[in-house]
C-alpha cells in the first residue's frame, strides 16, 4: 500500500546512492533503520493525513542515502533522493535523529512534484519554510500533539554537544524565529528584498505565520492549517517563482472556501499573515 | 593561484544566513590538487553556471582578474575538496 522504501549505505564515500541495504526495516544499524522507517512514516502521514500517494502523488519509491561522507554535517534532497549525514559529533548528530529533519527533506520532494518552487528569491524562502511546515506537523503527528503542545523546533534532536554547551537548541524555532537558541535565527516580519537573502533565512515570516495560524486555530495542525498549506502547495500546479504575498493570498482565499463554515479558521490564517508583514 | 575555498549552502541546515552561527567551509591548495581535479575545476570555474539545487556549494579562487565565485553540486566537485569542509560554531 505504501511506497517502498529504499535505503543505500554511502559508508562514507560521496557517490549517490551508494551501496544497497538488505531488509533495512530491520538494519542493526539504527541509522539505516531509522532512515527506512521514519521515510515510510512520512509517507503514511502523507497518505492519512492528505490522500498523497508518495512524493510524487504516484507511489514514487523513497530512496534513502545513509552515512553519507565523512562527519558530514548536514542532510539533503538532490532531486530524486533524501541523503543523511553522520553530523561530525560536536555541531551536528547523525541526522536522521530528527524525524522533521526527514519529514523536511520528502517535502522538499513533494514541492518539487507539486509547486515546483525554485531554491532562491522569495521563492526559495517559501520552499525552505514548507519544508519546516510539513517537518515540524510530521513530527507532530508523529508525537499525536495538539499545536499548542509541539515545541515548533526544527532539528532539536541533531544538535551536537559543542552547539548545547553554547546554548543552541535546535536549527530554527517556528514559533520564535528570532530566537538566540537557534543556531540560524531568523525575522519575524517580511519586508520586500527579503528574497534576497539565504532561504533558510528568509523562511522565517512564513514559518511563524503557519505556527500563529495553526496555534490559534487549535487541534492538530494537520487538520485545518496543514490542510490548507496542502492545498495551496499542490492544487495549482507548478509556480517556480510565487513570492511570498502570493502564497499569503491563496492561503487566505483557501481558508474561506475550505472552511465556509468556520470563519474562524479564516480569521486565524488571514491574522496570523497580517503578524508577520504579509 | 594559491587555493580553492569550498562553502556549504542549503541542505536543511542552510548555513549562509546572514545570522547563522554555523558555518561550514574548507580551503585546498591548488598545488594539492591532482591534474585531473584541477581540469575538472578550470571547467567548473569556465562555465559558471549558476545551480538551482537544495544542497550546493560556493568555490571561490583567486584569478588574473580578482576572485572567481561559482556554484556548484556535489557530484560536480572533486572529492578532496568536499572532505576539505569543517564545520565552526560563533
Ligand atoms: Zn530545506
Amino acid at each position: 500500500m505504501f511506497p517502498p522504501s529504499l535505503v543505500y549505505d554511502c559508508r562514507h564515500a560521496t557517490t549517490l546512492p551508494g551501496t544497497p541495504v538488505a531488509n533495512p526495516a530491520n538494519s542493526a544499524d539504527a541509522t539505516v533503520k531509522r532512515a527506512c522507517v521514519e521515510a515510510s512514516s512520512v509517507a503514511k502521514f502523507y497518505w492519512d493525513v492528505f490522500g498523497r500517494d508518495s512524493i510524487d502523488g504516484a507511489h514514487m519509491t523513497l530512496v534513502s542515502s545513509v552515512h553519507y561522507s565523512t562527519k558530514f554535517n548536514n542532510a539533503f534532497w538532490n532531486g530524486a533522493q533524501m541523503t543523511y549525514g553522520d553530523g561530525d559529533g560536536a555541531t551536528f548528530l547523525d541526522f536522521t535523529l530528527s524525524n522533521d529533519v526527514i519529514g523536511h527533506e520528502l517535502t522538499h520532494g513533494v514541492t518539487q512534484h507539486s509547486l515546483g518552487l525554485a531554491y532562491s528569491g522569495e521563492a526559495g524562502g517559501l520552499n525552505e519554510s514548507i519544508s519546516d511546515v510539513f517537518g515540524s506537523m510530521f513530527r507532530q503527528w508523529e508525537a499525536n500533539q495538539v499545536a499548542t503542545q509541539a515545541d515548533w523546533l526544527i532539528g532539536a534532536a541533531i544538535i551536537g554537544p559543542v552547539a548545547h554547551q553554547k546554548g543552541f537548541t535546535c536549527l530554527r524555532d517556528m514559533a520564535a524565529p528570532k530566537a538566540a537558541h537557534a543556531l540560524a535565527a531568523q525575522p519575524d516580519h517580511y519586508y520586500p528584498g527579503i528574497g534576497n537573502l539565504d532561504p533558510h533565512y528568509s523562511s522565517g515570516p512564513p514559518n511563524l505565520a503557519f505556527c500563529k495560524a495553526a496555534t490559534a486555530i487549535g487541534g492538530h495542525s494537520w487538520d485545518k492549517a496543514g490542510k490548507i498549506w496542502y492545498k495551496a502547495q499542490t492544487g495549482f500546479g507548478p509556480s517556480p517563482n510565487m513570492t511570498m504575498p502570493q502564497f499569503a493570498a491563496r492561503t487566505r482565499s483557501l481558508a474561506q472556501s475550505m472552511f465556509a463554515s468556520t470563519p474562524a479558521v479564516h480569521a486565524a490564517v488571514d491574522a496570523a499573515w497580517t503578524a508577520v508583514g504579509l | 593561484m594559491d587555493d580553492v575555498k569550498i562553502e556549504q549552502l542549503g541542505g536543511v541546515v542552510g548555513g549562509f544566513s546572514p545570522t547563522s552561527h554555523v558555518h561550514s567551509e574548507g580551503h585546498v591548495a591548488w598545488s594539492a590538487l591532482s591534474a585531473e581535479d584541477r581540469a575538472r575545476l578550470d571547467a567548473l570555474f569556465a562555465k559558471g553556471a549558476a545551480v538551482n539545487a537544495n544542497l550546493r556549494y560556493r568555490l571561490t579562487r583567486q584569478g588574473p582578474g580578482g576572485p572567481q565565485i561559482i556554484e556548484a553540486t556535489p557530484e560536480m566537485i572533486p572529492d578532496v575538496l568536499l572532505r576539505s569542509i569543517t564545520t565552526t560554531i560563533d
